[in-house]
C-alpha cells in the first residue's frame, strides 16, 4: 500500500512538473507577449490620436494661416488640376506681346513628376509636358523663353532644338517644357 | 523508485494534489486572461485601423497640409529649374566672333548641349575649341570630326553646362 502511494505521489509530481513546463510556462510567456502587444497598440492608438489633434489644430498655427492667406497665389503657380487651357492662354498672350505670327499649337502628355515630397500623403506632383514647333528669330526666341520662365504658372524649359534656316534667315525651333500641377 | 520513495514520502500526497489543482486553476486563469488580451488586441486593431483611415482622410482634406505640399513642390521645382534663356544668352556672350552657329540642341535634365556650326578657318576652329575645352561653365567634352566644306570648317560639339 505504501509503495502504491509512493508511486502515486511520484506520478503526481510528474503531472505537476508536466503541467508547469508544458502548459503553464508557454501560456505565461504568450500572455506576457500579448500584454506587451496590447501596450504597444495602446501607445500606437494614442500617437495617432495625438497626430490627428495636431493636424486639426494646424489651421490655427500662424505659419499655416499665412500659407492659407496665399492660397490663390499658390494655385496660380501650381494648380490642383492640369488646366492645359491656362497654359494656352498664357502662351497666346506671350505670342501677342512678341508680335509673333499665329500660334502653331502644341502636343502634350501628362506624366508623374520625377521627384516626391515628404508631404506626399496629401498631394502628388504631376507634369504636363508640352512640345511646340515654330519659326522665329533668335531675339524673339530668347524673349519668348524669358516670358515663359517668368510666367505666373510655373513652366520650365526641358529641351530646346534650334536649326538655322539659311534661306529664310530664321530659326526652326522645337522645344519641350513642363507645367506642373498637384493631383 | 526506492530513492524517490525516500525523497518524496507518501504523506505529502495531499500537497501534490493541492499543487496540481492550483496549477490547473492557474492554467484556467491564464487562459481566461489571455483570451481577454486577445480580444483587447482585436478591438485595438480595429480602432487603430478606423483612426488611421480617419487620419488619412484628415490629411487629404486638411487645407494647411495641402498648402504645405504645394509650397514644398513649388520650392522643389524652382530649385530644379534651369533658366534656359539666361543659359543661351551666356553662351552667346562667350561665343568667339569667328564662330557661326547652325544648330543647338539643349537637354536641361542631362545638362548637355550639342552644337553644330562653322569657323572661317582651321586656326579659328582650334582657338575656339581650346577656349571651350578650358571653360568651366560650358565645357567642351566631345566632338565629331571637323570637315572643311565650301571653304569653312564645319563642326559638331557636345558641351556640358553647369
Amino acid at each position: 500500500m505504501k509503495i502504491n502511494l509512493t508511486v502515486l505521489s511520484f506520478v503526481l509530481i510528474l503531472i505537476a512538473v508536466y503541467l508547469f513546463l508544458y502548459q503553464i510556462l508557454p501560456l505565461y510567456k504568450s500572455t506576457l507577449s500579448l500584454a506587451k502587444e496590447v501596450s504597444f497598440k495602446k501607445s500606437q492608438k494614442e500617437k495617432i490620436i495625438q497626430f490627428k489633434t495636431a493636424i486639426e489644430n494646424l489651421n490655427q498655427d500662424p505659419i499655416f494661416q499665412e500659407l492659407l492667406s496665399n492660397k490663390e497665389k499658390f494655385n496660380s503657380y501650381l494648380p490642383p488640376e492640369p488646366v492645359v487651357e491656362g497654359v494656352i492662354s498664357d502662351l497666346l498672350s506671350h505670342y501677342e506681346n512678341l508680335r509673333l505670327s499665329q500660334f502653331p499649337g502644341f502636343s502634350y502628355r501628362i506624366k508623374d513628376a520625377d521627384f516626391s515630397l515628404p508631404v506626399s500623403l496629401a498631394t502628388k506632383p504631376k507634369i504636363v509636358e508640352f512640345n511646340i514647333k515654330d519659326n522665329m528669330s533668335y531675339q524673339i526666341l530668347v524673349s519668348l523663353l524669358k516670358l515663359m520662365e517668368s510666367n505666373i504658372r510655373l513652366l520650365s524649359i526641358q529641351g530646346l532644338k534650334v536649326n538655322k534656316d539659311e534661306r529664310k534667315q530664321i530659326l526652326n525651333v522645337d522645344f519641350y517644357f513642363n507645367a506642373y500641377y498637384l493631383e | 523508485m526506492a530513492f524517490a520513495a525516500r525523497l518524496i514520502p507518501w504523506k505529502y500526497l495531499g500537497l501534490w494534489f493541492g499543487i496540481i489543482i492550483a496549477e490547473i486553476a492557474l492554467i484556467f486563469i491564464l487562459s481566461f486572461y489571455r483570451n481577454g488580451l486577445q480580444n483587447q488586441i482585436y478591438n485595438l486593431e480595429s480602432e487603430i485601423s478606423t483612426e488611421t483611415e480617419n487620419l488619412h482622410t484628415l490629411i487629404k482634406e486638411n487645407e494647411s497640409l495641402k498648402l504645405l505640399g504645394q509650397y514644398l513642390t513649388i520650392r522643389e521645382i524652382l530649385n530644379r529649374r534651369k533658366e534656359v534663356s539666361v543659359l543661351i544668352e551666356r553662351f552667346a556672350a562667350k561665343m568667339p566672333k569667328t564662330m557661326q552657329l547652325d544648330s543647338l540642341d539643349i537637354d536641361v535634365n542631362k545638362k548637355t548641349m550639342k552644337i553644330a556650326g562653322k569657323f572661317a578657318s582651321w586656326q579659328d576652329y582650334v582657338r575656339g575649341a581650346a577656349y571651350f575645352r578650358k571653360d568651366d561653365e560650358f565645357k567642351l567634352v566631345d566632338q565629331d570630326s571637323p570637315v572643311l566644306k565650301n571653304n569653312v570648317v564645319q563642326f559638331t560639339w557636345q558641351i556640358n553646362f553647369k
